[in-house]
This record gives C-alpha cells, sequence and structure tokens, in this order.
C-alpha cells in the first residue's frame, strides 16, 4: 500500500517537473537485498520500492549533484533526513533543490540475523506489513531481526520531509526495547576493549567502503589517502587500520546521525559504526546536542563556550 | 589421472596430520566446515596466499654517500591451500599467468607459488551470486597438479596426477564402474552447462569496441567507488608501490584499486580515469576484454560472486557484463 503511495508521489513529482530526478531504492535479482536507483521518467517510478531492507543512506549521493542545477527528490528514513539536515546546515546542498520523500521507518532488518533465524526462508515466506512483520501469517517479533544500529533508534520518523510516506510512528525502537548496542562494550574494561578493537583492526582491508557510503564523508580529498603529507601507511596493518578508524572518528564527532550505513557496507563485519556512535552517545550526554536534528545549532566542535564540559577527556 | 574414494575419516586424518600448514578460503569454510581442523588457518581471500595485502621488498638506508639496499628473502615454506574451483581458477587461470611470466616473474609470488600445494573442494552448494559457468569456469572444475576432493555418497571422491605429493590417494578405493559413471555423468551435465551458457566467442572483443558507448555511464552511477570489490576479488591483481622513509625505510608494496581516484594519477595531475564511469568501466573490460584478448579468451574473472555477495550497493558485474554482451548483439 505504502509502495503504491510512493509511486503515485514519484509520477507526480516528475509530471509536473517538481523535481528533475528521484534517488531511491530498487530491486536486485537477489533475496533480500535493495540498492540505490536514479530515475528521471516517469515510467520508472514503477521500480521504486520500500521494504526493511532498504539500508543504503541515500544523501550519500548529492554531493555528486553539488555543482548542478538539478531539483533531487529523495526518499529519507529518519537517520536520513538527519544526513540531509547536517549537509544543509554545512552548506552541501541547498533546500529549495531539494524534495524530501520521507519514509516513517520501523527499522532495518539485518539479513544475517534474518537467515539465521529462518534458514532457507525466501523473501515469499515473509509480509513486511505497515502493521507488522510476518512470516507465513504469523507475526515476528522486530527485535529478533532489526540491525543493532536501528535497535537504538530513536528517530523512526523523519525530521525533515516534504511528504511523509505512511503514518508518523508514536514510539522509537530505542522506547520500545531499551537496548544500546553499546552496552556490552561498556561493560568490558579498558584492555578488554583494546584486544577486542585490535582484533576487529586485523579484519580491515582499508576498502574504505565504511567512508564511502557515508553521507557525510564528502572531502574532496580524504587524509587517509593523502600523500603529502602521510598521515596513514597504505599498508592495512592494525596499527594503521586503527589511525585510520579513529581519525575518522574524530571528524565524525557532533556531525554523525547514526544510521550505520558504514557497518553495513563493511564487507569484512566490523561493527565499525560503534566508534562514532559512542561519540555521539558522549555528545548528547555532555553537550546535549544531537546531529541533524534541526538546522540551526552549532555542532559542540565547531563552537566554544567557557563552560563546555570536559569530564571525558582521561 | 589417479582416482580412488576414502571415507571421512581418513580425509580428516590425513588433513590433521598437515594442519599447521594448511590454509582454507573463507568459503571452503562455509561450504564444508567438516573438512576444518584446529590448526587450519582461514583466509578471506585466496589471493592473500600468493599475493599478500601488503610486503615489504627491500629495506634501505643512506650511508657513507650511497644507498645500501637489503633484500628481503620471501617466505617459501610449502603449504596446502583448500579452496573452491573457481578460487583455485583466479590462481592457475589468472594470477600464475600475471606474476610467473617468463619475462617479468614476480620473485615473491613465484617464491610462496612454488612450495603451494592446490586441494580443489567441489562446489555442491553454488550461491545465487555465483556465475563460473559463464566465464568458463563449473563447480567441477579441477586442475592435473591439484587434488580435488568432491563430497561422493557419505564418502569423499579424490583425483590427481600428483599422487606422490598428496599421499592420502594411496588410501584410496577404487570406483566400481556405476560409481565412475556417476561422476562422469555430474562432469558432462556441468560441462554442457558451461558450454550453453557461456559468454559469447565475440564477447571480449565487442566489450572492447563499446569503450566509448554512454551505458557506462548509468551502470556506474550507484557504485560508491570504495574498493571492498577489487580488495575481496581473487583476481585483482593491482598493487601501489611507495618508499615508506626518506633516509632509512623500506619499499612498500599493497594492493591497489581501480575503483579509487588516485589509481593511476599522474605525476602531472593528469587522471586518465577521472570519474566513476571511467573507474567502473576499466574494472569490467579489464577482466571481460582486456585480459581475454591477450590470454587466448581466458576471462580475468572466475564468477565467484563474491563482488557482488559484499557490495554496499549491490553493484552487480554480472548485471553489467550480461546488459553491455547484449548490446553487441543488437549492433550485428
Amino acid at each position: 500500500m505504502f509502495e503504491s503511495i510512493l509511486i503515485d508521489t514519484a509520477k507526480k513529482l516528475l509530471r509536473d517537473k517538481t523535481v528533475d530526478l528521484i534517488i531511491g531504492y530498487g530491486s536486485t535479482h537477489y533475496p533480500f537485498r535493495t540498492e540505490p536507483i536514479v530515475i528521471n521518467k516517469e515510467d520508472q517510478a514503477d521500480a521504486l520500492i520500500w521494504n526493511p531492507f532498504c539500508g543504503n543512506n541515500l544523501a550519500r549521493y548529492l554531493k555528486y549533484y553539488k555543482n548542478t542545477q538539478h531539483k533531487i527528490a529523495l526518499m529519507v528514513k529518519g537517520c536520513d533526513s538527519r544526513a540531509v539536515q547536517v549537509l544543509l546546515k554545512e552548506d552541501q546542498i541547498n533546500r529549495d533543490r531539494l524534495y524530501l520523500i520521507g519514509l516513517s521507518c520501523p527499522g532495518l532488518v539485518n539479513r544475517e540475523k534474518l537467515q539465521k533465524q529462518f534458514p532457507q526462508a525466501s523473501p515469499e515466506d515473509f509480509q513486511w506489513k505497515e502493521t507488522g512483520w510476518f512470516f507465513h501469517g504469523e507475526q515476528i517479533d522486530p527485535e529478533l531481526l532489526l540491525e543493532e544500529t536501528c535497535l537504538r533508534c530513536r528517530y523512526p520518523n523523519p525530521l525533515e520531509y516534504d511528504q511523509l510516506i505512511g503514518e508518523p510512528r508514536t514510539t522509537s525502537p530505542y522506547q520500545t526495547y531499551q537496548k544500546d548496542y553499546l552496552d556490552p562494550i561498556d561493560d568490558l574494561s579498558p584492555e578488554e576493549r583494546w584486544d577486542r578493537w585490535s582484533k576487529e583492526m586485523t579484519k580491515c582491508i582499508r576498502c574504505y567502503a565504511c567512508r564511502n557510503s557515508c553521507p557525510l564523508c564528502y572531502c574532496q580529498e580524504c587524509f587517509a589517502e593523502s600523500t603529502q603529507p602521510q598521515w596513514v601507511s597504505p599498508a592495512p596493518t592494525p596499527s594503521d587500520n586503527f589511525l585510520f578508524h579513529l581519525v575518522r572518528t574524530m571528524h565524525m564527532a557532533g556531525r554523525c546521525v547514526e544510521c550505520g550505513a558504514c557497518e553495513r557496507a563493511c564487507p569484512v563485519s566490523i561493527p565499525i559504526a560503534q566508534l562514532p556512535l559512542k561519540v555521539e552517545t558522549i555528545i548528547r550526554e555532555q553537550f546535549q546536542f544531537e546531529a541533524g536534528t534541526d538546522q540551526e545549532s552549532a555542532a559542540p566542535l565547531l563552537t566554544y563556550r567557557e563552560n563546555d564540559p570536559g569530564d571525558f577527556v582521561k | 589421472m589417479k582416482s580412488g574414494k576414502v571415507t571421512k575419516n581418513d580425509l580428516v586424518q590425513w588433513l590433521k596430520t598437515h594442519q599447521n600448514n594448511f590454509l582454507v578460503t573463507e568459503k571452503v569454510a562455509h561450504h564444508q566446515p567438516e573438512l576444518l581442523c584446529d590448526q587450519s588457518k582461514e583466509i578471506k581471500n585466496i589471493k592473500e596466499a600468493l599475493f599478500l595485502p601488503w610486503d615489504k621488498l627491500f629495506n634501505y638506508h643512506w650511508e657513507n654517500q650511497q644507498w645500501n639496499v637489503d633484500n628481503i628473502q620471501p617466505s617459501t615454506s610449502p603449504r596446502f591451500l583448500m579452496a573452491l574451483p573457481c578460487e583455485a581458477r583466479a590462481i592457475y587461470e589468472v594470477l600464475d599467468r600475471v606474476f610467473l611470466q617468463p619475462s617479468e616473474t614476480e620473485s615473491g609470488y613465484a617464491a610462496r607459488r612454488q612450495g603451494l600445494k592446490m586441494v580443489i573442494v567441489g562446489c555442491i552448494n553454488p550461491e545465487p551470486t555465483c556465475f563460473c559457468h559463464l566465464v568458463g569456469g563449473n563447480p567441477y572444475w579441477t586442475h592435473p597438479d591439484a587434488l580435488f576432493i568432491l563430497p561422493f555418497h557419505d564418502e569423499y571422491y579424490l583425483e590427481t596426477n600428483q599422487p606422490e605429493q598428496f599421499d592420502i590417494i594411496e588410501q584410496g578405493t577404487t570406483l566400481n564402474k556405476s560409481e565412475k559413471e556417476e561422476i562422469e555423468v555430474l562432469r558432462k551435465q556441468m560441462e554442457e552447462k558451461t558450454n550453453q551458457e557461456k559468454l559469447p566467442e565475440d564477447a571480449p572483443q565487442g566489450l572492447y569496441d563499446l569503450f566509448e558507448d554512454q551505458e557506462w555511464e548509468d551502470l556506474s552511477w550507484k557504485c560508491l567507488n570504495c574498493g571492498a570489490c577489487t580488495f575481496l576479488c581473487p583476481t585483482c591483481q593491482c598493487f601501489d608501490m611507495s618508499a615508506e622513509g626518506r633516509l632509512k625505510g623500506f619499499q612498500l608494496k599493497t594492493w591497489d584499486s581501480c575503483m579509487f581516484p588516485k589509481f593511476t594519477l599522474h605525476a602531472s595531475g593528469h587522471n586518465p580515469r577521472p570519474t566513476f564511469k571511467e573507474r567502473v568501466r576499466q574494472r569490467v573490460l579489464h577482466k571481460f576484454s582486456y585480459f581475454p584478448l591477450r590470454e587466448e579468451g581466458r576471462y580475468g574473472c572466475v564468477g565467484c560472486g563474491k563482488c557482488i555477495e559484499i557490495c554496499p550497493v549491490n553493484w552487480n558485474i554480472r548485471e553489467a557484463v550480461e546488459r553491455m554482451v547484449k548490446k553487441i548483439g543488437n549492433r550485428s
């Protein structure tokens, strides 16, 4: 039902020339997978889909159009809309060139969890409805399938949009499940944390999928690829990998919108979103600031106040 | 060719005697976990065994008004490597042809390759992303130098031309006539499938002629230009060199990716592949056009599907090639 509203909306936008192109999600040949698509003709709109596998943060594609005149419609979930607001604040795109198709989002399904929970199941076995998720008509507890980053989501509704597809949600997964992805790590001692991350860093192959899938990593030249000066060696050693991820985390501080796109992009399954998520948690608690929740307030790292907290510096 | 069958227990025992020396690819570990031993080392990608993600080639330092260079000897210990047919083809059909050319042999690769014994595990669970039959492979592909093993009626079928390297074959019992026929039929079915579905003979030249086609622009749009596909590809062989340290340091060789903006960026500032379109086209054409045109029709892709499986945006090389190959047909 919501897909048909989405398609009708898209057709109208293109027919009335409200926008020149629409960036959205399309289906693939593979089960439980979607892909980003761009369309500019009315008859292509039928390809648009919306389901719990639409994991890419499409705000990432806005940088292609920074120096064009295109009017762009973009499908945005809650987290994606926050990314758009950060981009607006950082003057990366004009609001009047954007038409935001807001998606009220129940959370994304993690494919690995799904395959573990329902081995051998095919897409036909499931119904992803607004009223709930069903396996052969039987309701599934979303907690069993949700992405870890979505289980702690506080913004299931887009914060900025021109049209909303679906009813606004009254509770967030965070309120419902009271879970935080970071709890198990917070319980570890500094030594245990060091061991854990050292192990994760040996897995990193430095493909930069995390960086490139991030809507807010838009530097023309990333420090990691700079050769003059060279900050990080191109060799994917654990220490250089650490350096890359920690510097990236610091560059994201006060900007990360907690969408988890980086983690979903990682081809070697490093829980890499935990690093920026931890920093955002500190910023939320200490500075009462959340990136992308409005278009005015200045990011903590871009401002100085005499009473800025410093308790987290150890 | 020597063949036979052994019980699962005998095979596992034999693997165990070599377990400190065993590399197993992630795909085998996933498909056939019963073949893993405590000590076997799992690798993400078969090329890691021979073509290291990063490697020090030599140390250097400036002393007494001159450069002093100390070569570093590559490791040469004999090893077993267990892989699926697609992954093994990446070594036999692609990497060997790149790094073992008589005129420009890569010494580190050659040293590691020399001691390597391949165990090819017949593929019984092809995944939706697999497409080995399009590029000349099949789930039972093997090489005479390797040991081929295939789960067969609760036992394992073995086959090799090198019985002295794989002594397990001596423990094998001979297959009876009907069992032999069964193996032959399986093989034949697979070969027929390959012959039917293989990309057309003229694909490499046809794709080459489509170099300037507008379609590449559309195809490349969603690509994030990260290096996940190329770094996890068993055949991608591009590398970069850098000198780490000014007066004292080492020559570093690292994997490189044609998806990166700085790949082949010239010192002048000119970039022959300035946008996504050129980079994506390079990845496709290198594997499906330039390589086969140079290597007697052998594709530089083995159809393992890893790049499709891990791509953050589901960029699908098979779909892209099939779409472009269709264009060749439309033209003529």
